[in-house]
């Protein structure tokens, strides 16, 4: 059993490294070459990424209309694991996951002469505008990413199904 | 002697982890950034913050440790780190979030699947208290 001492060393050194840590990131920060603000700035980023691609954001209420009028096909854009726990009704899952089924191959499934609505787990989720980009590569026109992913879905009372 | 060489072997090893993890987040703070943010625990104000500490305290930590200069405060650090990452990881795939883990690099084409981090943190975990006991056993 170490010393009480021993204890109170780790501490203090600690406390030494996390300084030396916290001077070298702000410095690196200040005068280096791949600065970031300090104040967070990804939430303004990802709304004008979006509008770059082109690709409209549909709101939950929206979706919603569209899924109960079948206007649209819903691809959820998680990991296997989280689509199956629960998903947006009559979704098809196309996931990235660099270790799974290859997107081309996923995408096979979907059709082109329909409009497709992408979504990840929430705002902050950055799968399903990964996802939409894809697939306009692969050539589908008709995308739409709904932005605020399945929680929004959730919020404003559209149906899940799947295994909780 | 041996255990001696293998406790050396399994520190400079558990900082030699750090340094490289550290390094491709240094190089990209903001693509560190957004996986910070994605985690969704932190609130806004702190993500950009925390996320150019973060590698910066996984680089020194880690070079400390290499080099057995102040070994006890670098493994108690590290092994926190670890503590509060696998935490973090754990409550997201608790509430159903799919984050990115961004362990050792900002770029998500190189990730894995879920289970595989869980098992790579914990095993890290082990290494680190392992080193974390012997520093403090050798503790001047």
């Amino acid at each position: 059993m170490p010393a009480l001492s021993s204890y109170y060393n780790t501490i203090r050194e600690a406390a030494v490294l996390l300084l030396v840590s916290i001077l070298a990131a702000g410095l690196a920060n200040t005068f280096g070459p791949s600065r970031i603000p300090w104040a967070s700035h990804i939430q303004a980023e990802k709304g004008r990424e979006l509008a770059a691609t082109g690709m409209g954001d549909v709101p939950p209420q929206e979706a919603m209309r569209i899924w109960r009028d079948k206007a649209a096909l819903f691809v959820d854009a998680r990991e296997a694991e989280f689509y199956r726990q629960g998903h947006i009704p009559g979704a098809v899952n196309v996931s990235i996951d660099p270790l799974g089924e290859d997107i081309m191959d996923q995408a096979k499934k979907l059709p082109k002469d329909r409009l497709l609505v992408v979504y990840c787990s929430d705002i902050a989720c950055p799968k399903s505008k990964e996802l939409a980009d894809s697939l306009k590569q692969l050539g589908f026109g008709q995308l739409r990413v709904m932005v605020e992913g399945l929680e929004g879905w959730v919020k404003a009372g559209g149906p899940v199904e799947g295994r909780p | 002697m041996s255990r001696n060489l293998l406790a050396t072997l399994a520190r400079v090893a558990f900082g030699l982890l750090f340094v490289l993890a550290s390094l491709d987040k240094i190089a990209h703070p903001d693509a560190f950034a957004r996986i910070v943010y994605n985690y969704q625990i932190l609130p806004e104000v702190l993500v950009n913050p925390l996320a150019v500490l973060l590698p910066w305290l996984e680089l020194v930590c880690g070079a400390a440790l290499t080099l057995g200069v102040l070994p006890r405060g670098a493994a108690a650090i590290l092994c926190g780190l670890l503590a509060v990452f696998l935490g973090a990881f754990l409550f997201n795939l608790h509430r159903g979030l799919d984050v990115y883990c961004g362990c050792f690099s900002t770029t998500p084409a190189r990730g894995g699947p879920t289970g595989l981090y869980l098992a790579r943190d914990a095993a890290m975990l082990v290494l680190g208290l392992a080193v974390l006991r012997s520093s403090l056993r050798r503790g001047r």
